[in-house]
């Protein structure tokens, strides 16, 4: 049974008279990966500075594993977090780097390092210091210490900002991976839907401080949906071509008697010549759905 | 705690430039025990000496502790470790107090140069002039001259030199609390911090002179001349007084710290 893991109040966050977050309302449940998406200053990384204790929430609680109030300090050594760029030592290897934080978390399995560096392709890295890494090894370095402590929550803001597609891959395949086999809970924030609809089953959509929806994978597939939109003044008829004719009953009756037909988006044609063959009057037919893009742009209001 | 204090020290360890800062308080430790010993046999000036003043503990500690602040503090904003400890298991206050021993130890570690090349210079009975500057691990040297040696002698000058590794810390304390401030911009804590501390120095015993109530309030600061005047006479009561007001002025640096620190935002 999923448990809540982190719970936002009526998050509010003012710099001034600049209001960055306004009455922010989300549920994490664990073993599910979040998708924060929202357009650049739309407010993910400052939501996630709260949540981290990083920032200090003008008004709104945040509750952390059950706990609310300065109690929740403690419960923050469950969390795992890459906000931004990592925290590295430059001068360091990326095996190094590990070592300090994991003495910084007092962790006594030295044997997770190279677990660790395995786990995110940076094994052979060797001598080499962080600050010749690209930036796709200081992220993957960062994702790395991010899960030094075996987090129950992670939390990583654009991290596959600066990856080439195949670490971008890696990367996706990683936070499944820890999902599926760890039963890690992940937060996972990107201005791009398309790229968090790879691996995220959960989307929450902040725009301009604002959270605008919170929708699981089903429910965005769902509006997503590309159909046929059929109006007729027979509906029954309308169903009954459509089963017995084109032998499909992937379709919805509408209460305004319309259908969307989920089959045949592709073959419109041969969906109409049926429907004309078989006596259907018709007095609306068009493809609907959204793309992932279009649906965002709509859920933020910018369409 | 103890793990930010460990961490700490492992990053330390592998950095170059503490490893350089103390090459350099240990040259000029050296070099200001031998100027103390040439001017003494007559070798170089007192004048000379007055250069070399330049060298001693009195300023370049002062210039040790803002590096030591910079790259401590301000480093660990830049490469976000401070971040990492917060989301770790360590609150605001563990971060401000592990930082403020590991500082504290640092700075001692600092003044081992001076401490040492004054003990083994008091050890050696080479011959010292009288102090150029006011600068306590001279003054050791210079009583060389004076006082036989016994390890009643050398444990007191020992306690004396730990004790201005804490004076040394108060008198930069307020550089900690500046760097907490600042956050990532080191360059500033180092010269904004060691322009007052050499201020603060300067100014301290020219407000003691002014009057008896100067002095006396001067004399609960670790700029006092209490601090400074330690030698083998030194009264075991004046001592502690010394450790106490060391102690309560980076007792409360920490606290001004955390009280600053309890509500920044962390980028």
């Amino acid at each position: 049974m999923a448990n809540t893991i982190l719970k936002t109040e009526n998050i509010t966050k003012k710099y001034g008279d600049n209001q960055v977050l306004s009455n922010v309302n989300i549920t994490l449940e664990s073993g599910r990966i979040y998708g924060l998406i929202g357009v650049n200053g739309a407010g993910k990384t400052t939501l996630m500075r709260q949540i981290l204790g990083l920032s200090i929430p003008t008004s709104g609680e945040i509750e952390l594993f059950g706990k609310r109030g300065k109690s929740i300090s403690k419960e923050r050594s469950r969390l795992g977090c890459l906000i931004e760029s990592p925290g590295l030592v430059l001068g360091l290897t990326a095996k190094q780097n590990l070592h300090l934080h994991r003495i910084m978390h007092g962790i006594a399995d030295a044997g997770i390092e190279d677990q660790l560096l395995e786990t995110v392709g940076l094994a052979n890295t060797g001598k080499k210091k962080a600050k010749d890494f690209s930036l796709g090894m200081k992220q993957r370095l960062g994702i790395a210490i991010a899960l030094l402590t075996n987090p129950e929550l992670v939390i990583l803001d654009e991290p596959i900002n600066g990856l080439d597609p195949i670490g971008v891959v890696e990367i996706r395949e990683l936070i499944k991976k820890l999902c599926e086999e760890k039963g890690m809970t992940i937060l996972i924030s990107s201005h791009n839907l398309p790229e968090l609809y790879q691996c995220a089953t959960d989307y929450i959509i902040i725009d301009h401080g604002e959270i605008k929806e919170q929708i699981t994978l089903e429910e965005l597939e769902e509006k997503c949906k590309h159909y046929l939109l059929i109006e007729t003044p027979d509906t029954a008829k309308l169903a009954e071509v459509l089963e017995s004719k084109l032998g499909t009953t992937n379709f919805k009756v509408m209460p305004d008697g319309s259908i969307q037909l989920y089959d045949f988006t592709d073959e419109k044609e041969k969906v109409t010549d049926v429907l004309f063959e078989n006596g259907v009057r018709t007095t609306g037919f068009s493809l609907m759905g959204e793309t992932l893009e279009n649906y965002f742009i709509s859920a933020v209001g910018r369409k | 705690m103890i793990n930010l204090i460990k961490a700490d020290f492992y990053k330390i360890h592998r950095s170059v430039i503490y490893k350089v800062l103390f090459l350099i308080l240990t040259a000029c430790a050296v070099t200001t025990t031998l100027v103390s010993h040439f001017v003494s046999t007559g070798d170089l000036s007192f004048e000379t000496a007055g250069t070399a003043a330049l060298l001693s503990d009195v300023v370049m500690m002062n210039l040790a502790c803002c590096i030591v602040a910079g790259q401590l503090i301000c480093g660990d904003f830049e490469n976000k470790l401070i971040q990492s400890a917060l989301t770790g298991t360590s609150g605001r206050f563990t971060v401000v107090c592990g930082k403020m021993v590991t500082y504290t130890l640092l700075v001692s570690i600092m003044t081992l140069p001076y401490a040492l090349s004054s003990i083994i210079g008091f050890l050696l009975d080479a011959g010292y002039c009288n102090p150029y500057t006011s600068s306590v691990y001279l003054r050791i040297l210079f009583e060389s001259n004076t006082i036989d040696f016994s390890v009643a002698a050398i444990l007191k000058y020992i306690v004396i030199t730990a004790i201005m590794a804490l004076i040394y810390t108060a008198q930069s304390a307020f550089v900690f609390t500046l760097a907490f401030l600042v956050k990532n911009k080191s360059l500033i804590v180092t010269t904004i911090g060691f322009i007052a501390c050499v201020f603060f120095g300067m100014t301290s015993s020219l407000i003691a002179g002014i009057s008896d109530t100067a002095k006396e309030l001067i004399s609960w600061t670790p700029f006092t001349a209490d601090a400074y005047g330690m030698g083998n006479e030194t009264e075991v009561g004046t001592m502690l007084k010394v450790i106490a007001i060391a102690l309560i002025f980076i007792t409360s640096f920490t606290y001004i710290t955390y009280l600053t620190f309890k509500k920044t935002e962390i980028k």
